[in-house]
């Protein structure tokens, strides 16, 4: 279990960048308006709270760092893609599924599968 | 630059230009996000873990400042152009992370993690695709 300890916290990373990255759309559609001064649009909540998951995120992937190989960790980043390519939709209707962003989403999963696989071997050598 | 160069649609996209620069600008932001992991790594091994030795070490701040900068960048850079060309360039900083983690790190990269980068890459330009 202690192997995978690293892998889980950029996991982890991947759901807080994913929302960070809805908020800060949800955020887009209401806070850069004309009206709007600078500071109102920054202390716009949803934004805010885009902010703090990224922080979270830089937070727990720096302690993951110290579990692994950043060669091994890193891609498992790539996973956002995966998990905003399947949400997004659900927020925004405009946003749509189709057959080649399901390729690109098994092609990133069967990479970080490769990955995590690498990485193991590579420690047991 | 056209007029449509300027115009947002309703989804934020830009027109159907890229500039060119807008490609390089994306290059310069993966290039400068990918010290941002690497300060990480070479940082977490120098301090106690605590929340406060995380944030007070320069290496760990300098990291997240070059993040920082990278997003930057990156944000300028898609008013240059189209998100289904720009977003297969930012997958770039895969390739750099792997690269500086061998040649700097002197981390191993076996098969399979050349392998995974390939797919990850790939499946970033099928999704920048899906975009269009």
């Amino acid at each position: 279990m202690k192997h995978y300890t690293g892998i889980l916290l950029v996991v982890i990373c991947s759901f807080l960048g994913t929302a960070a990255q809805i908020l800060f759309k949800l955020s887009s559609n209401t806070a850069v308006t004309e009206k709007h001064s600078l500071i109102d649009t920054l202390m716009n909540p949803v934004l805010i709270a885009g902010f703090i998951a990224y922080g979270l995120s830089f937070l727990i992937l720096t302690i993951a760092l110290k579990e692994d190989d950043l060669s091994t960790l890193y891609p498992f980043i790539g996973l956002t893609y995966v998990w905003v390519s399947i949400i997004s939709p659900l927020f925004f209707p405009s946003d749509t599924y189709s057959v080649l962003r399901f390729a690109g989403v098994a092609a990133i999963v069967a990479g970080v599968s490769f990955i995590g696989y690498g990485g193991k071997a590579g420690k047991q050598n | 630059m056209s007029p449509e160069f300027l115009s947002l649609d309703t989804e934020g996209k830009l027109g159907s230009k890229t500039e060119l620069w807008a490609i390089g600008l994306v290059i310069l932001s993966t290039l400068i996000g990918a010290v941002g992991p690497i300060m990480l790594k070479v940082g977490v091994h120098e301090i106690k873990m605590s929340f406060i030795n995380i944030i007070k070490h320069p290496k760990i701040i300098f990291g997240a400042f070059m993040m920082v900068v990278s997003a930057g960048v990156y944000i300028m850079a898609l008013k240059g152009g189209e998100l289904s060309v720009l977003y297969p360039y930012a997958s770039l900083s895969y390739l750099w992370v792997t690269l500086i983690s061998k040649f700097y790190l002197k981390e191993e990269i076996n098969k399979q993690k050349i392998m995974g980068i390939a797919l990850i890459i790939l499946g970033i330009v099928l999704i920048g695709l899906s975009n269009k």
